[in-house]
């Protein structure tokens, strides 16, 4: 694959490359040809045209030396005809002859005369002025010489004839051979060149008559006619004097001159220069319009090839997104039928995930159909949704479950983005995430340790069930449950056991069920049932009962047999509210009056009920403004020494003045403290309080007394207890063994080595520690020995049936054995009667505190007692 | 173009020849009598005596004679008809005689010796002085 790609890119590399290159080469080397065979046409014409010039001086060369060649021959023959008239009609009847013969050349042209021995003229033909030509060159050299030869003189004027001739003459000889005169045709040097035609020589073009002396007898060019100077007779001398000319220059025979023709180069060759033009023109045109088409041929393949560059890197990436992607890829192309109907999709790329998903390989996939591989898609909607993407355009997403076996996986998300002619989907396998989110839901619903639905599914249920209810005009029950002694297990055999308390009982409440109902836990040891009820709600009735009873069964946990209980609050719809926070809210009150009534009972709501949560909440609402405003007071109970009958110490108790209910005792509103977190602030007043109260009445001068502080179980478990004490000690002023700490045994045994280390701490300080309402609690026997304490205190509930009840008397001497044994001491609270305090006495009971002696008292009323000398004595 | 001024300068001639009153002589055109010619136009006549055609225009041989050279009436002959002066008249043979196309046409002393030449010969044309005319000859009506 990788490979192929490799080669598939060096293939399209090479292909631009081609174009490229190829292209511009190409078409230079079509501009190299072009000028080539322009250059070579050129050429070609230029010898063309220097062959027809040659040739064409020669051709008129040939013409202009006949022409010139029969003129002569008719001058000569004419001169001959006049000296044989003299000769034989005499000088004066020679032309008269031959004129009335007709022998005469026309006058227009030729002037023909005759001159005596003396060199007069004495005929003309046209008549002329009779003259004497005795100095001419031409009667002097017929005189010297008997030549036998036409003499051509140069052109000549003389008073016969004004204008220039060309004199032609022969020597008359009379009988004897002496001189006797000659005979003259003359001629206008112009009759050579007449045959001068623009259309072959041109403007500049040469026709004459040269001498062969060298001196021009008549020469044309254009219209310009000269004669007389000299030229030469050497062709290249020629040549030189006229300036490059084509030229040509032929001897005549029988006589001394030559004929001449000369052509101008620049005529001769304006043919070719303008053909030359043209074929450059052809050239430059040809050659810009190659460069145009190449340019743009070149532009074309050049964007191509950016496009192919485009394309490709935009298809490099999408085949390395979409094989790293996690998702899969399947490109697929419509399948139509013949009314435009999509019938299918032809699959055309696939990634590796697609193929892992289908279970298929890539090859495999991208060779199939949509409907090949999975058949059922035209009959579940995947066709059809997939044609309606097609046709809506646009991204269409979705997740959905698949039951398809061709796909492997539970969940899918699909995207579909519809793209010309086909579709693209994106399908990711979510099952894991749907999974996840599944097991979240589930954990958002449901409690953990129990596996019940928790307090938000609870009030979902409710309100569904309420609403079901609505309509069917049917009731609901809702009980709240709260396990009675749960703290007791939680705190005195751990959290686990705690936990384990729960489970046990939450799978025996679901056992208690019908299919309709739901048990939730609502929190700590609160359950929720919700019994819908179709008829009258005695019928739900049994199952609370049978619910309460399951709960009373003992439950082994770590090891322990441990028996709960349950107080259940019932509310139903509609008659105790319409909304689940109200019935939630009722039943809980009714709970919390079953526990009242002395747990393990079921209570069903009642609208009285109400009014002793609002107390609370009024309590509550007061709680918060009362430490700022000095509301609580603490009182004074006095320890007394049950051997001596002396007060050796008092318990500090707090008391709360409310402005409207008068004095609230502490099981009122310490509850409420505790819960509301105001116990520290409170436990920390009442700390300070008593030790400055000690210091006071140890100013006083009162003897030495210690002040026990009772420590709530949150404020024991704050970690500035320690801290918290220390002060209140150096604060007022107060020895640490004037105090002491009353920590219930709970709160020990919920944390137990944590709570073993803060009492050494405290303990380090030298203040002393006493176990409060010893007894009550799971008190780990073991571990009490451990503990840095000095007193346990026996609960009232045991001490209030001494003398009565010989199983309380047995446990409040198995204390007060079991304490010295350890050697603690020990104090029993709650002593009202002089029975209790002489059984107490008598089994060796420490100390005591109670109505007996003295109620709590305030700080001044026990300075009082103190200070009374009877107080000494019980 | 040409032709108009041929035209023009025809017309101008012929009110010369009407009015007779700027030239020395005015000339007429002549053939025998016994010539079935009457009417030539003026280019015929031209070419006829510029040797460039050697017949009448009904196909009959025709030889033209001319007055001697320098005569007013010959260069009002060619003048008119042929639109040439001397001078050019002269170059005009020069060249036809070099070329050897032809020869000018024979030169009689007089128009009365062309006359009587003409008179005797169907095949001769010729231009003479009006005052020399008669009966022997005909005179051919030149048009434009």
């Amino acid at each position: 694959m990788n490979a192929n790609k490799e080669t598939l890119r060096a293939r399209w590399l090479r292909r631009g490359l081609d174009t490229h290159v190829s292209l511009p080469l190409f078409a230079l080397l079509l501009l190299v040809a072009i000028w080539l065979v322009t250059f070579h046409e050129i050429d070609t014409e230029r010898e063309h045209a220097q062959e027809a010039a040659t040739d064409s001086l020669q051709e008129m060369l040939g013409t202009y030396e006949a022409q010139v060649a029969r003129s002569i021959d008719g001058i000569d023959q004419t001169l001959r005809m006049l000296k044989y008239a003299v000769e034989r009609k005499g000088v004066l009847g020679a032309l008269p002859e031959l004129g009335r013969q007709g022998l005469l050349p026309p006058g227009v042209v030729f002037v023909v005369s005759i001159v005596d021995q003396n060199g007069m003229t004495v005929a003309s033909h046209p008549r002329a002025l009779s003259i004497s030509v005795a100095d001419q060159n031409y009667f002097r050299f017929h005189q010297e010489h008997d030549s036998g030869a036409t003499f051509v003189s140069p052109a000549l004027r003389d008073a016969a004839n004004s204008e220039w001739h060309l004199h032609f003459t022969r020597r008359l000889d009379d009988v004897d051979g002496n001189f006797a005169g000659i005979v003259i045709v003359e001629t206008d040097p112009a009759y050579f060149t007449s045959s001068y035609e623009r259309s072959r020589l041109g403007e500049r073009g040469m026709l004459g008559l040269v001498g062969t002396d060298g001196e021009v007898r008549a020469l044309r060019s254009g219209d310009k006619i000269s004669f007389g100077q000299r030229l030469g007779t050497d062709e290249g001398e020629v040549n030189a004097r006229i300036g490059g000319k084509y030229s040509g220059m032929r001897e005549l025979h029988g006589i001394a001159l030559n004929v001449l023709v000369g052509l101008d180069e620049k005529e001769l060759m304006a043919g070719f220069e303008r053909q030359r033009r043209e074929k450059l023109w052809e050239g430059a045109i040809l050659s810009a319009g190659l460069l145009f088409i190449t340019a743009l041929a070149w532009l074309w393949s050049w964007q191509g090839a950016r496009n192919r560059a485009r394309m490709r890197l935009a298809q490099e990436t999408y085949a390395a997104a979409s094989a790293a992607s996690l998702d899969a890829f399947f490109v697929m192309r419509e399948v139509r039928d013949a009314d435009g109907v999509i019938t299918d999709f032809r699959i055309v790329d696939a990634n590796a995930r697609a193929a892992q998903m289908t279970g298929s390989s890539q090859q495999a996939l991208c060779s199939t159909t949509l409907c090949t591989l999975i058949p059922e898609a035209r009959h579940n909607g995947m066709l059809r949704g997939l044609s309606d993407v097609m046709a809506a355009g646009g991204m269409h997403e979705q997740e959905w479950q698949n039951t398809l076996p061709q796909l492997r996986a539970r969940w899918l998300h699909q995207q579909v983005v519809a793209v010309q002619g086909g579709i693209v989907a994106i399908v990711r396998d979510i099952s894991e995430r749907k999974l996840a989110e599944e097991r979240m839901l589930h954990l958002a619903h449901h409690d953990t340790l129990t596996g019940l639905p928790n307090r938000s599914l609870i009030a979902d249920r409710l309100e569904h069930t309420i609403s079901h209810a609505r309509r069917n005009s049917g009731s609901v029950l809702v009980a709240f449950i709260d396990l009675d002694g749960f703290k007791l297990v939680n705190d005195g055999l751990g959290h686990n056991a705690g936990d384990e308390l729960l489970k046990v009982v939450a799978e025996r409440m679901s056992a208690c069920l019908r299919a309709s109902d739901t048990v939730g836990r609502f929190g700590g040891d609160e359950f929720v049932l919700i019994l819908d009820e179709q008829g009258s709600v005695v019928d739900a009735a049994p199952v609370l009962e049978r619910v309460r009873e399951a709960v009373l069964q003992s439950i082994s946990v770590s090891g322990q047999e441990v028996q709960v209980s349950c107080s259940i609050g019932v509310a139903v719809y509609p008659n105790d509210g319409g909304d689940a926070g109200t019935l939630l809210m009722n039943a809980d009150a009714a709970m919390y009056r079953a526990k009242e009534l002395g747990k393990n009972n079921i209570q069903f709501y009642t609208r009285e009920m109400n009014a002793s949560i609002e107390e609370k909440l009024v309590l509550l609402e007061g709680l918060r403004g009362a430490l700022d405003e000095g509301q609580f007071r603490l009182v004074y109970q006095p320890k007394v020494d049950l051997h001596s009958g002396r007060v050796f110490g008092v318990e500090a108790l707090v008391r709360w003045e409310h402005p409207e209910q008068g004095v609230v005792g502490p099981d009122r509103f310490i509850p409420l403290a505790e819960e509301s977190g105001m116990i520290i602030a409170l436990g920390d007043w009442v700390l300070r309080t008593a030790c400055a109260q000690n210091r006071a009445w140890q100013d006083a001068g009162l003897a030495p007394l210690r002040i026990s502080v009772n420590v709530s179980p949150r404020q024991f478990e704050d970690p500035q207890l320690v801290e918290r004490v220390r002060r209140a000690l150096d604060d007022h002023g107060l020895a640490p063994e004037w105090l002491e700490l009353e920590v219930t045994e709970g709160v020990i045994m919920r944390d137990l080595q944590q709570a073993v280390a803060k009492m050494a701490a405290v303990k380090a300080m030298g203040v002393s520690l006493s176990i409060d309402d010893f007894g009550t609690g799971y008190s780990s026997l073991s571990a009490l020995k451990s503990f840095p304490i000095s007193t346990l205190k026996i609960d009232k509930s045991f001490v209030r049936d001494l003398g009565r009840s010989s199983g309380d008397e047995a446990i409040a001497s198995s204390i007060i054995g079991l304490a010295h044994r350890l050697k603690l001491r020990v104090i029993a609270e709650g002593v009202e009667t002089e029975q209790q305090r002489s059984f107490l006495r008598e089994n060796g009971c420490d100390e005591m505190q109670g109505y007996l002696f003295s109620r709590p008292l305030a700080p001044e009323k026990l300075a009082q007692l103190l200070a009374a000398p009877e107080a000494k004595v019980a | 173009m040409k032709q108009l001024f041929a035209h023009l300068r025809w017309c101008l001639a012929v009110c010369l020849l009407c009015c007779g009153t700027a030239s020395a002589a005015d000339f007429v055109v002549i053939v025998s009598a016994k010539n079935p010619v009457s009417t030539l136009r003026a280019d015929q006549v031209a070419a006829i005596f510029l040797s460039q055609s050697g017949r009448f225009p009904g196909g009959a041989e025709a030889v033209p004679l001319d007055l001697p050279l320098g005569s007013a009436l010959r260069d009002d002959f060619y003048s008119t008809v042929a639109a040439r002066t001397r001078a050019l008249m002269k170059a005009y043979w020069t060249k036809m005689v070099f070329t050897g196309r032809g020869q000018p046409p024979r030169e009689l002393a007089s128009s009365a010796a062309v006359r009587r030449l003409v008179a005797d010969n169907p095949t001769m044309i010729a231009y003479i002085d009006k005052s020399a005319l008669d009966a022997s000859v005909k005179t051919i009506q030149v048009t434009p």
